[in-house]
């Protein structure tokens, strides 16, 4: 059984990592690109962050705290798993996790926008992205099964990508309700 | 930034997998340089992961499992929290989308038979399913419980005769089903079916190993006769394949998971497989030995044809 403080402390680690959670992942995914990458870095993180909790931690020492531990979790990876690959220089890593604690101020609002924007994409691109990004779906498999190329299906959905992100942009400018 | 900057392109690339070491370098010059593209890639980021949590959502948010205090392993819960196997946070899935914009009235998917294990009770068939609309499978039995109603038990695991050296950490239960009568909907390979499975982990806090649940719906061309003969040799012939997992530490016996695993059908699809799991991935024993479960269970199992928004939406649930 968990003693009392144990799950304080525990309840307090949760609070904190779910608040944190998407900021990092969208920092260690623009930094290592692959979903799939990201996934495993991300448990990594995930792990560290509890092993190391001090739960006297306030909440902006816990997103540096946290931010660091993410920054060192991707250099670590990419050091032992992408010897063959250009890795980003440390000094980018801190421009991208400006960005991302700046911008994240209004991820809902663009979620939001995100949504109404997705319902209005035309029913086959909302398919693709709903085949395209389901879990294990591999886009060469699905691109057999489409009878496409695979470079035709990463293009489409970077395609979809922009739309999506240039309707939202355009929602949040105006403020039209969603 | 307009999005025919061709810097997009290069975002692509990478994150593709298709760039070239230079390219990934030439990325890093211009994140370095310039603000406004960071602020660009960054949000190119964000979209990229929104579609990705809006794809795997699933109607009942995954944070079920962690709204028990009463966890003795955290870590593994943390981890399926990384891994955004039970994280939530997006309410609004395709289905919805899918189901509210719809004209048409949802009706029953009868080609799944019994998905709330409702028309018999006790052990269900062993192996492999032979034909249509049953299940069958690993030791399974359909139960009634007083409060809970009927629930299909998984009981224990079972070796795949075909797979010697495998040990059985896993319980597989299946059905079959027709798409023959549906080919009329499916033919322009635009249609999809969503599987969604209810499953429930009755173990109380501290009992046992991570379970991992999965529901998974195949696609295959021709007759399920020779799947039958050769499984799960031949899993791989499927021409399409739809899964979802979660992780479960047990201590939440009262809170359901709701798994949703969508596929898109291929016109050349005939049949498609149910395949449900419970399974124990840390579970290492000997061959002869079988892992035991007894405190899973599936609960209510549903099959959607989904076909495209503007060409007459059909949409039939179980």
């Amino acid at each position: 059984m968990m003693e009392d403080s144990d799950r304080s402390q525990h309840d307090r680690f949760l609070r904190l990592f779910m608040e944190q959670e998407e900021r990092l992942r969208i920092f260690v995914r623009s930094l290592l690109f692959s979903r799939e990458e990201e996934r495993e870095v991300m448990q990594e993180i995930a792990i560290v962050l509890w092993r190391k909790f001090d739960p006297a931690m306030d909440s902006a020492s816990f997103v540096r705290w946290a931010f660091g531990v993410a920054r060192m979790e991707c250099l670590a990876f990419r050091r032992d798993r992408g010897r063959d690959r250009h890795r980003f220089g440390e000094d980018v890593f801190d421009l991208l996790s400006e960005v991302v604690l700046e911008q994240s101020q209004h991820l809902e609002e663009e979620h939001q926008a995100l949504e109404s924007c997705l319902q209005k994409l035309p029913s086959e691109h909302r398919s693709l992205v709903e085949s395209a990004y389901a879990p294990g779906v591999k886009i060469e498999a699905l691109a057999r099964t489409l009878n496409r190329t695979p470079m035709a299906v990463y293009k489409t959905l970077h395609r979809i990508r922009l739309t999506l992100m240039e309707c939202a942009q355009r929602v949040l400018s105006t403020a039209e309700p969603v | 930034m307009n999005h025919a900057d061709p810097r997009f392109d290069l975002i692509r690339r990478c994150h593709d997998g298709s760039a070239s070491p230079e390219d990934s370098a030439e990325l890093e010059a211009h994140l370095r340089a310039d603000p406004l593209f960071r602020t660009a890639y960054v949000r190119y980021i964000r979209t990229d992961l929104f579609l990705g949590r809006i794809a795997t959502d699933c109607p009942e948010p995954k944070t079920v499992p962690l709204r028990s205090a009463n966890l003795s392993n955290s870590w593994r819960w943390i981890t399926a929290m990384a891994a955004g196997l039970v994280l939530g946070m997006f309410t609004t899935s395709l289905i919805f989308a899918f189901s509210e914009r719809g004209s048409g009235t949802p009706t029953q998917l009868t080609k799944l038979v019994d998905g709330g294990f409702e028309q018999n009770v006790g052990r269900i068939p062993s192996g492999f399913p032979t034909d249509f609309g049953r299940w069958s499978g690993d030791e399974s039995e359909v139960v009634r419980g007083e409060t809970k109603g009927a629930a299909l038990r998984l009981v224990r695991a079972e070796r795949e005769s075909l797979l010697s050296s495998a040990g059985a950490g896993a319980c597989d239960v299946f059905q079959l089903i027709d798409l023959s009568a549906l080919k009329h909907k499916t033919s322009d390979g635009e249609a999809a079916l969503a599987l969604s499975v209810r499953f429930r982990d009755a173990r109380r806090e501290g009992e046992g190993e991570t379970v991992r649940f999965i529901a998974r719906i195949s696609l295959f061309a021709g007759s399920p006769n020779s799947l039958q003969a050769q499984w799960p040799l031949n899993r791989k012939e499927a021409l399409a394949v739809g899964s979802n997992q979660v992780d479960s530490p047990g201590g939440s016996p009262d809170a359901p998971i709701r798994l949703t695993a969508n596929v898109f059908v291929p016109p050349q699809a005939d049949f498609a497989l149910v395949h449900l799991v419970a399974h124990k991935p840390d579970f290492k024993a000997p061959e002869s030995q079988a892992a035991l479960f007894g405190e899973a269970f599936v609960e209510d199992v549903q099959l959607t044809l989904k076909t495209p928004l503007g060409a007459g939406l059909s949409v039939t649930r179980r």
